[in-house]
């Protein structure tokens, strides 16, 4: 109360607007970071690609071949799959951890999230371990065990990719969906049971427009990152039969001739993804109602009593949990302690050895250092940046400012070796400045790529808030940034922190970009987990992602008891 | 609205010290000595004896390593050289196709250190562009868990037989160096038949060398095609994997070391050069289970005499890497054609 007297009494001065205003000069430097760091290496990207003689040769050559063609039906085929695997996951799992009673709610929504955690061609190596055609240790378990017909389940197919992204992107419906069913006034559902609605009726009729959006916008981001993602198609598309190829694996093909036609062939068909994230706003724009509350998480909220169903439902998330996400990693896990993994299950084979390979490295320590600052740095940077660019957006106030949502999502939608190409072309000393071989370079990087993930988390939350509490404030004498610091910041906090997460995680084990940005004094965990998986035996691999593991889960549980659960995915 | 705001203040606070923090670690100091920056593929082991020993060496000149695949340093020059310059002074890696390419577009600083005349002719490069430093070799790998040794195949010729139907792993020349490197050799002798009635007894094509190697020691796919050095090692760590030299000829394949022409540092990467060519950093090469290119120097532990491969006839010489190098993308597309479509 004190607080608020002090802001009257301080807020009698005339507020300034304009140019000069701190609002307006966050709001240049945001537009800035977002011009420089993500339009610049991708459009110098794209004016390579029309480089030569004949300004579209490449796209033309790019066009007539055959392969390029399936690339993209298999980009489409499994970006759509995975997207609708982590809506079917994510929607029920999402309300279930945050509208009912279910037991430890809160505990198995920081679980669901973990598929986000292991970057995801890790999970792919931990189900080849226990899918892969003949030697699957599932696959063994059905026909030696329990004497199944020969018809093991591959891991190796576009099921089986579909399937990885599909779960590695639930976590964002779920989250988008968990934070959006908090917000519903418990009022409304209320008036809907006094008038008789059953509670499928109540769900399908209240509760669920109001999530739709989010969920839709989840679903929408679990696509896109699909089309994005190169790791999942590279472990696992070559050996399908039929193979499965997709842009981004074609895109990978063409930079690896290293010709510069090979290399304009890559950008020109990077564009086509480009082009994928100008259409991705125009999408969920469409994409659903808008609710609005008018205060913050609305107080007194009952959770919705599962009754009889209670046990069931809890065995049912246990069970998606267990079969998505557990069994992969509790695979990684097994294969990080055998000496060999071809020596299979026995306690001779059981050892520390890659755990102590990777540990006495003399940069690993440096390595942990490194990820961690870089992720923790590009999480607040692109949540700064993105909720800016979002409060920009929603509240007006740029006549231009419905093109800074497309932009956002470029470098989102491009593969990430063509990004680090991209800052490689842009960043050392062409074009200003020099970040070449500094922590600088990937942070950039980090931040440009996951920007897009904090910008539409913080877009959905200021989106719920009625800027008529920033104008109380305002009327009130508030400065307009400090309106939104005091009034609008405290309301979307789950939002943010949410969003921070979404980009932490991410980058904590970022590989792609990593590994062709990074200099001799700043490895990190990626190329480290790069080194280990393309030389020493895989399993020393496992060791880093089940340490990732344990470094997100345990700093999370540390956030969470310092900030008496407030805080933390 | 009071406790709203005060929770306001702790992400503010946080984001506040996470800046400081960066600034503080972020930061980068000015070089005092001249650098000299090498791009390499070579292993890990190999890095930890050479490193320390070639910047004893070269006292006066910082050493600064950038290691990562092949294929990744070369997409980092290729961005870089489009970019107006790159920091490279010496590339070590291991694709030699690349280098020639390099040399044609006058990328490469010549120079042939007098160390290098050890070096078996058909390993050098007339003009010296580029020197072999060192020889990966292509052979076959079993699972011993599954076969024994007089089960074994004993040439590349014979995997397409129905008898290794469905049990053959290769290593995928779209994403690793010395498996385009053995797709043209092999589809050189061998003609692109072998690979199509590859396809037709479902082989299964990997990525690098190391994944070969998993699916050979997981017994999914208990014989294959990879690097001898994986293969050494592996046996040292106790898998259960057996080395067969292919009587028809183990493919040869030099990794090459090159000066980038654009250099600042001429005399620094010329000294670099004479170290690692020098018996100490050819030995040096030995810990990464390689052959140096000096045949006078021993090979890994348990391997075959250098020269004995060498005579069998399946080396990438450089008159080989000269008559490809243009080939090579039609080589992936075609591979890619039989393999992936």
């Amino acid at each position: 109360m004190s607080n608020r007297m002090r802001h009257q009494t301080a807020g009698i001065k005339p507020s300034r607007s304009g140019w000069a205003s701190p609002a307006a000069l966050v709001g240049a430097v945001a537009v800035g970071l977002l011009l420089y760091f993500c339009v610049l290496p991708l459009a110098l990207l794209v004016k390579h690609s029309f480089q030569g003689g004949d300004p579209f040769a490449s796209y033309r050559l790019v066009a007539s071949r055959a392969a390029n063609w399936s690339a993209l039906k298999g980009t489409l085929t499994v970006a759509s799959g995975a997207a609708a695997i982590a809506f079917l996951l994510g929607v029920p799992l999402g309300w279930l951890v945050a509208a009912t009673d279910l037991p430890g709610a809160r505990s198995w929504r920081s679980l669901l999230a973990l598929p986000y955690v292991v970057p995801a061609y890790i999970g792919a190596v931990g189900w080849t371990y226990l899918l892969s055609d003949r030697a699957g240790w599932l696959n063994r378990l059905l026909t030696e065990g329990l004497g199944a017909p020969a018809l093991p389940v591959s891991i190796y197919s576009l099921e089986g990719i579909i399937f990885i992204e599909g779960v590695f992107f639930s976590p964002f419906v779920l989250m988008a969906v968990a934070e959006a069913v908090e917000r519903i006034d418990p009022a409304l559902e209320e008036a809907a049971r006094v008038s008789g609605a059953g509670p499928v009726r109540v769900w399908l009729d209240v509760t669920w427009p109001m999530v739709r959006r989010a969920a839709l916008g989840g679903a929408l981001l679990a696509f896109l990152g699909t089309c994005a993602s190169y790791g999942v198609p590279a472990v696992l598309g070559p050996s399908a039969r039929p193979p499965v190829s997709v842009l981004t694996t074609r895109i990978k093909g063409y930079i690896d001739l290293h010709t510069t036609g090979g290399f304009r062939q890559a950008t020109a068909l990077s564009a086509v993804l480009l082009l994928a994230a100008l259409a991705f706003p125009l999408a969920e724009r469409t994409s659903g109602s808008d609710s609005r509350s008018a205060g913050s998480r609305p107080a007194g909220r009952k959770p919705v009593a599962l009754g009889r169903w209670r046990t069931a439902a809890l065995a049912g998330v246990g069970a998606v949990f267990g079969l998505t996400t557990f069994l992969p990693i509790l695979a990684l896990l097994i294969s990080s302690l055998m000496e060999n993994v071809g020596r299979g299950f026995s306690w001779e084979n059981l050892s520390l050895v890659h755990y102590w390979v990777v540990l006495r490295r003399p940069e690993a320590g440096l390595a942990l250092r490194n990820s961690f600052l870089l992720a923790a740095s590009a999480a607040t940077l692109a949540v700064g940046v993105g909720g800016t660019l979002a409060l920009m957006q929603a509240r007006g106030g740029l006549r231009w400012g419905w093109v800074l949502t497309p932009l956002a999502w470029l470098p989102y939608a491009a593969p990430g070796t063509v990004l680090a190409i991209g800052a490689i072309l842009a960043y050392t000393g062409a074009w200003g400045i020099n970040l070449y071989g500094t922590l600088w370079m990937l942070l950039a990087a980090y931040a440009a790529k996951y920007l897009a993930l904090a910008y539409r988390m913080a877009a959905a939350g200021i989106e719920q808030v009625h800027p008529s509490m920033e104008e109380a404030a305002r009327i009130s004498g508030a400065s307009r940034l400090r309106s939104i610091l005091e009034v609008l910041v405290p309301m979307v906090r789950g939002h943010l922190v949410a969003a921070w997460f979404l980009v932490f995680m991410p980058s904590f084990g970022e590989l792609t970009m990593s590994i062709l940005l990074f200099g001799p004094d700043t490895p990190t965990l990626g190329t480290m987990l790069f080194e280990l998986q393309s030389y020493e035996d895989p399993s020393a691999a496992s060791v880093l992602a089940v340490l990732i593991v344990a470094v997100i889960l345990l700093s999370n549980a540390l956030v969470r008891r310092l900030s008496g659960g407030r805080y933390g995915i | 609205m009071s406790s709203a705001a005060g929770g306001a203040c702790l992400p503010r606070a946080a984001a506040l010290c996470l800046l400081a923090g960066c600034l503080a670690l972020f930061g980068c100091g000015e070089p005092k000595e001249p650098e000299l920056w090498i791009y390499t593929s070579i292993y890990r082991e190999v890095l930890d004896k050479l490193a320390p020993q070639a910047q004893a060496a070269m006292a006066g000149v910082k050493l600064r390593w950038y290691k990562a695949g092949s294929e990744e340093v070369a997409a980092r020059i290729t961005a870089e050289l489009a970019s107006g310059q790159t920091p490279a002074d010496i590339l070590m890696t291991a694709d030699p196709f690349w280098y020639q390419a390099l040399k044609e577009e006058g990328l490469l600083r010549p120079y042939r250190p007098p160390e290098a005349s050890r070096v078996p002719p058909a390993l050098t490069d007339p003009e010296g562009a580029y020197l072999t430093s060192r020889a990966a070799v292509m052979v076959i790998g079993y699972n011993a868990q599954v076969f024994s040794a007089d089960q074994a195949p004993e040439t590349f010729a014979e995997l397409t037989q129905p008898r290794w139907q469905g049990k053959v792993v290769i290593g995928d020349p779209l994403k690793s160096g010395t498996a385009l490197a053995t797709v043209a050799m092999l589809s050189n002798k061998l003609g692109w038949d072998y690979f199509k009635a590859l396809r037709a007894s479902d082989v299964v094509v990997e990525g690098g060398n190391s994944a070969v190697l998993r699916r050979i020691e997981t017994g999914d796919r208990p014989v294959g095609v990879l690097l001898l050095e994986n293969l050494l090692k592996a046996r040292e760590n106790r898998s259960p994997v057996e080395i067969v030299y292919p009587r028809d000829g183990a493919v040869v394949i030099p990794s090459p070391i090159a000066i980038v022409a654009g250099t600042d540092q001429p005399v620094a990467a010329e000294r670099f050069v004479r170290f690692v060519m020098s018996p100490e950093g050819q030995r040096a090469m030995v810990e990464g289970y390689m052959y140096p290119a000096d045949p006078g120097i021993a090979g890994p532990k348990g391997s075959a005499p250098f020269t004995r491969l060498l005579a069998m006839g399946r080396c990438l010489d450089t008159k080989f890497v000269r008559e490809m190098t243009a080939e090579r993308e039609t080589l992936k597309e075609t591979f890619g054609q039989i393999m992936f479509e």
